[in-house]
């Protein structure tokens, strides 16, 4: 299986003036050519941070601080001597991330009206995607625009194509979005909760698309999610996020099947069971995700763990341990290694600059 | 008694009707008037949860808000069983309304637009019971803290503001609001949908715990199934501002009887890999709620369509004890339900 | 009651809390909007020298230097004075001083021009005796807080052509051009949030009627508008009566602009959750307006009336300007700056343009605070 990207050791801060944010601590991900891979976790988990990152769309104040974004070349070395390019290196202004975005990963939202113009036709605006990534033919932008359209389950793709934004409801627009994200024929999609607006008929319908497509163009999808049906849908590996860490990775079967994590754990049973007898009462974890400023170097789900060890889990990091082929957990239950700490431990910082922080 | 519904209802509404007019005004014609709801009659026993699902756009919302008279209903009745006896919402006048106000209660989607940033949890929570007007501050102040320690906040919060706490403290906010005026009948509009997997099933502990407790009947509007299935004792179907199915959440869930209901069941995201039902996927988007058909309102969008769908509107009518639906071929379809 | 409840939340996130947490979390919204506002720093700087321009314009009397109505014939269009601390023969001195000024005519072209005086030395100083007037209502001190003794003169931004002290006449002017700003802004607010509330609150035929009128009154040009109504004004209104007058003309503009602001917002907030959660629970309409809908929006309101104040200022100077505002012997900064109004004074007496350099000041810090406010009053984004 050719890796298509490779994120080593990642770390976005946001500075709030009289603290830091630490948004995503240290991720590493493995993406291959033709997946379908899932980052879940709850707000504040640093998914969405971490898929921005990629893009190099990071919003002020936040900064790469450290760590890869490696995008190897389609069909090998073609691009250049070593055939990829460390996304988190190059200049967010340049030409190149240009090239990148829409080109090679394209990108989709919760709220397609964002990505959307409200005052462009529906067209116009996947032809000019077109133009600026595969050909400089506009009848020819204009057939692969319809084509799309049309592969996006678009009734009358000719009259669609003339309409603006407004015209649509939220999952035709969604589609429009997908397909002018597909139009440029990229390797890689990132889709961060592209379903989460919509309704479950519509979701379904849409998930379903998704995939189908992936397989048709080979290209690999990156969904970002806090919805564990969602992953288990569409999803061949997965990636739990908590407080900017992954504390759990694995096939998709692997993780929601056999949960290593207890914060995985805690997940799935506070999910409401459709199959079995229904429940008297949810395993609800307890306690809220913490805002991730100035906190002590410890496993970051300690303070709502049920199965806590005192002196180990408070005092250091676990490192990320392999239990299964393919299936790796960050917990200590599962391993005694420990992530090393980081060369300056970050102070603790006042809690009041959290003020102008605020979640996301 | 017609159905197996509750033996005593706290809640009987019947052919409730709702349209939107669309006004017209100084060189603007008047458009076609939005049916949200197309008379609408279901029952709500006390401490009962009657959860209500459909996609955006179905009425559930409208519905939930006009048994409350939050929005005025344009036809039917209301009949709400309050301390006071038996009274139609729907005629009553605002006098009267708002006497029966604190046995009424509203838990909304966002916790943070259901707020007022300007004021203090202590003042939030005890607004309804100012507006009552029958304690002391002192009292006020002692029924505040035992609200907060019902919710599972603690006291020492009581004079932040709103911006100081998370969406799923907000919430218990707002359910401690709600709970101040030991109410009979809680309508909660999506009340989970805008928190986290973890702490949405925190506050749906709670909200079945406080029902268990002090007996409110809700009524659960949501899109979200596997949380209705969780919380409801019964389960209402929507679509196109009619109810198409009603019945108890095992049944309805395990044998559907309307396709509609059957798709919607399908199209749940299910996180277990194992129990996976195929996927019936359904055509086309959730219809335009201006539109009218001399039929089933479901007819172009069913797989299980036929001439008398697209002619006759179905009758609601009773398949099994205590379980309706609007479908001719109800009897005849074997559809699949969620549960294996 | 419910003590066998047994929740668990609230354990996580806020247990690390602090005295400083705390304080922010207990803060109320007005505490927030300071917090926020301090941190402007345009914004501060303009509302300090608000605040000295505005405790100028509270004492003119006390913080002239001369009567602001005392003409002195010996003195016409004399350019302004320096102040010194030391003098020709390099000798300093630690309290600074005004040199007398001689008039000398040219002998052919018979024009004036002030020499300065070496010899005769006036120092400055607190509380000087020297005659006072009491202008206004302001405090009656009896005493100018500096200046020279008589028969000394100083005149700091020179004088005019009746040989009026331009820098006591401009601390004088302020007086009316200041408050009649502010006064102006109350009135339309008064009218503005009726208007607007009517408007918003209650919809339907009364919006669509007001909404018309703020339409019609907003498409009439101002200046003619003015112009008509101050017009209009009987000649033999005293000063006071002149002064609430134009306020009122600048008002019945001014109002329209804040109407459509309220309006806005009580559409706005009229909609939002918590509104219906308080109608809901039974809290009748007019607490609902006081406890939930004004203070929504009091803040955006408060920015709407910084910001409109300079454009009153700058009516009220454009009407004096044009002789049909403020009338002398009353003083504002457009009536001092009538005299500025022929290129031959301008080119002579450049001095005369000073009031104009108040009214731009004032205006730009008036911006400069309202765009602070603007900033810091929405602390829950």
């Amino acid at each position: 299986m050719q890796e298509l990207l490779s994120i080593k050791d990642l770390r976005v801060e946001f500075d709030l003036g009289r603290a830091t944010l630490n948004a995503v601590n240290g991720v590493n991900l493995s993406l291959n050519a033709g997946e379908s891979f899932g980052i879940v976790g709850e707000s504040g988990s640093g998914k969405s941070v971490t898929a921005q990152a990629i893009m190099r769309i990071v919003p002020n104040p936040g900064k790469i601080v450290n760590g890869s974004i490696m995008l190897n070349a389609p069909g090998g070395a073609e691009q250049g001597s070593d055939g990829g390019v460390d996304l988190a290196r190059i200049n967010t202004r340049g030409g190149l991330i240009r090239k990148i975005r829409g080109g090679r990963i394209a990108m989709i939202f919760q709220e397609p009206m964002t990505s959307l113009s409200p005052v462009h036709r529906i067209g116009d605006q996947i032809v000019e995607a077109v133009m600026l990534h595969r050909t400089r033919d506009k009848a020819e932008a204009r057939d692969i625009a319809l084509h799309y359209l049309e592969r996006m389950q678009i009734t009358n793709p000719q009259q669609r194509f003339r309409e603006y934004p407004f015209n649509l409801s939220g999952g035709m627009r969604q589609r429009v979005m997908i397909a002018m994200g597909l139009a440029c024929d990229p390797d890689l999609l990132i889709a961060d909760e592209p379903t989460t607006a919509l309704d479950v008929t519509v979701q379904s319908q849409i998930l379903e698309l998704l995939e189908g497509l992936r397989e048709e163009m080979g290209m690999s999808i990156l969904y970002i999610t806090h919805d564990l049906g969602v992953v288990a849908e569409v999803t061949q590996r997965i990636a739990v996020m908590y407080l900017g860490r992954i504390v759990e990775t694995g096939t998709t079967r692997q993780v929601l099947k056999n949960p290593r994590h207890p914060y995985t754990k805690g997940l799935i049973d506070s999910f409401p069971k459709l199959s079995g007898a229904r429940q008297e009462r949810l395993q609800a974890i307890p306690g809220n995700v913490p805002v991730p400023i100035g906190l002590p170097w410890q496993c970051g789900f300690r303070s709502r763990c049920p199965v806590a060890i005192d002196g180990k889990c408070d005092t250091s990091v676990p490192a990320m341990t392999p239990v299964e082929d393919g299936h790796m957990v960050r917990c200590f239950h599962n391993g005694d290694t420990k992530e090393p700490p980081l060369p300056q431990a970050p102070a603790p910082r006042a809690r009041r600059s959290l003020f102008s922080g605020g979640r996301t | 008694m017609k159905d197996a519904g509750p033996q005593d209802a706290v809640l009987e509404v019947h052919d409730l009707e709702k349209s939107f007019g669309v006004k017209g005004g100084f060189l603007k014609p008047a458009g076609n008037p939005v049916k949200a709801l197309r008379g609408v009659s279901f029952e709500l026993g006390f401490g009962e949860t009657l959860g209500l699902v459909g996609e955006s756009g179905c009425g559930k919302t409208t519905l939930g808000r006009c048994v409350l008279r939050a929005i005025e209903p344009s036809g039917g009745s209301i009949q709400f069983a309050s301390s006071k006896g038996k009274l139609d919402l729907r005629t009553l006048d605002a006098k009267s309304l708002r006497a029966i106000r604190p046995e009424l209660q509203m838990v909304f989607q966002d916790p943070y637009g259901s707020l007022d940033p300007r004021m203090t949890i202590f003042e939030l929570v005890s607004e309804p019971l100012r507006v009552a007007g029958e304690m002391s501050r002192s009292q006020m102040k002692a029924r505040v803290a035992e609200l907060m320690t019902i919710v599972g906040l603690n006291t020492g919060y009581l004079n932040r503001y709103p911006h100081a706490f998370s969406g799923g403290q907000r919430q218990r906010i707002c359910i401690a609001r709600a709970l101040a005026t030991n109410p009979r009948l809680m309508v909660c509009d999506e009340a989970v949908s805008a928190l986290d997997v973890s702490v949405k099933a925190q506050i749906l502990n709670l909200l079945s715990d406080l029902q268990k407790e002090y007996g409110i009947a809700y009524l659960f509007v949501s899109h979200d199934l596997s949380v209705v299935r969780y919380i409801s004792h019964r389960v209402a179907v929507m679509y196109l501002g009619q109810l198409v199915e009603l019945g108890t959440t095992d049944e309805l869930f395990s044998a559907p009887k309307h396709p509609y209901t059957e798709a919607l069941l399908s199209a749940i995201p299910n996180p277990d890999p194992d129990t996976r039902s195929p996927r019936i996927s359904l055509r086309g988007d959730p219809p335009d709620p201006t539109r009218t058909s001399a039929g089933c309102p479901f007819a172009d969008r069913c797989a299980h369509a036929q001439d008398i769908c697209t002619k006759t509107p179905p009758q609601w009518q009773e398949i099994n004890p205590g379980h309706h639906v609007a479908c001719h071929r109800a009897q005849e379809l074997s559809l699949v339900g969620a549960v294996t | 009651m419910a003590d066998n409840l047994t929740l668990n939340d609230d354990t996580a996130s806020n247990d690390t809390s602090t005295k400083a947490a705390d304080d922010y979390f207990a803060a109320s919204q007005w505490s927030l909007i300071r917090f926020k506002f301090k941190k402007h720093r345009l914004a501060m700087a303009g509302l300090t020298i608000l605040a000295v321009l505005y405790t100028l314009a509270l004492f003119p009397g006390f913080f002239s230097v001369n009567t602001h109505n005392e003409t002195h014939t010996d003195y016409i269009l004399m350019p302004p004075q320096g102040i010194h601390f030391v003098d020709a023969a390099g000798n300093f001195s630690l309290r600074p001083f005004v040199y007398g000024v001689r008039q000398e005519i040219d002998d052919e072209t018979w024009e004036k021009t002030y020499v300065r005086d070496e010899a005769v030395r006036h120092p400055i100083r607190f509380f000087p005796q020297r005659e006072n007037e009491n202008l206004w209502g302001a405090l009656t001190l009896g005493r100018h807080l500096v200046g020279v003794e008589a028969p000394g003169v100083w005149f700091p931004f020179g004088t005019d052509e009746f040989g009026r002290c331009l820098f006591s006449r401009t601390i004088a002017a302020s007086q009316i051009s200041l408050f009649i700003g502010i006064a102006g802004v109350m009135l339309s607010f008064l009218i503005g949030s009726f208007m607007g509330g009517l408007s918003g609150y209650f919809g339907g035929t009364i919006d669509i009627a007001i909404q018309r009128l703020i339409e019609f009154v907003l498409s009439i040009p101002s200046i003619p508008l003015w112009m008509a109504l101050a017009a209009a004004m009987p000649q033999e209104w005293s000063s006071t009566q002149v002064f609430f007058g134009i306020t009122i003309v600048l008002s019945v503009v001014g109002w329209a602009n804040l109407a459509r602001v309220v309006r806005g917002k009580t559409l706005e907030i009229r909609e939002a959750d918590f509104v219906m959660a308080a109608r809901l629970m039974g809290v009748p309409t007019m607490q609902i307006i006081r406890r939930h809908i004004l203070p929504s929006f009091a803040s955006y309101l408060i920015v709407s009336i910084t910001l409109g104040v300079p454009a009153m200022i700058i009516a009220e100077t454009a009407l004096s300007f044009l002789q049909i505002g403020i009338k002398p012997p009353a003083v504002s900064w457009g009536v001092l700056l009538q005299a500025a109004q022929s290129p031959n004074a301008l080119s002579q007496s450049p001095w005369l343009l000073i009031p104009g350099a108040f009214v731009v000041l004032t205006v730009i810090c008036f911006n400069f605070v309202g765009d602070g406010l603007r900033d810091a009053v929405d602390p829950y984004r």
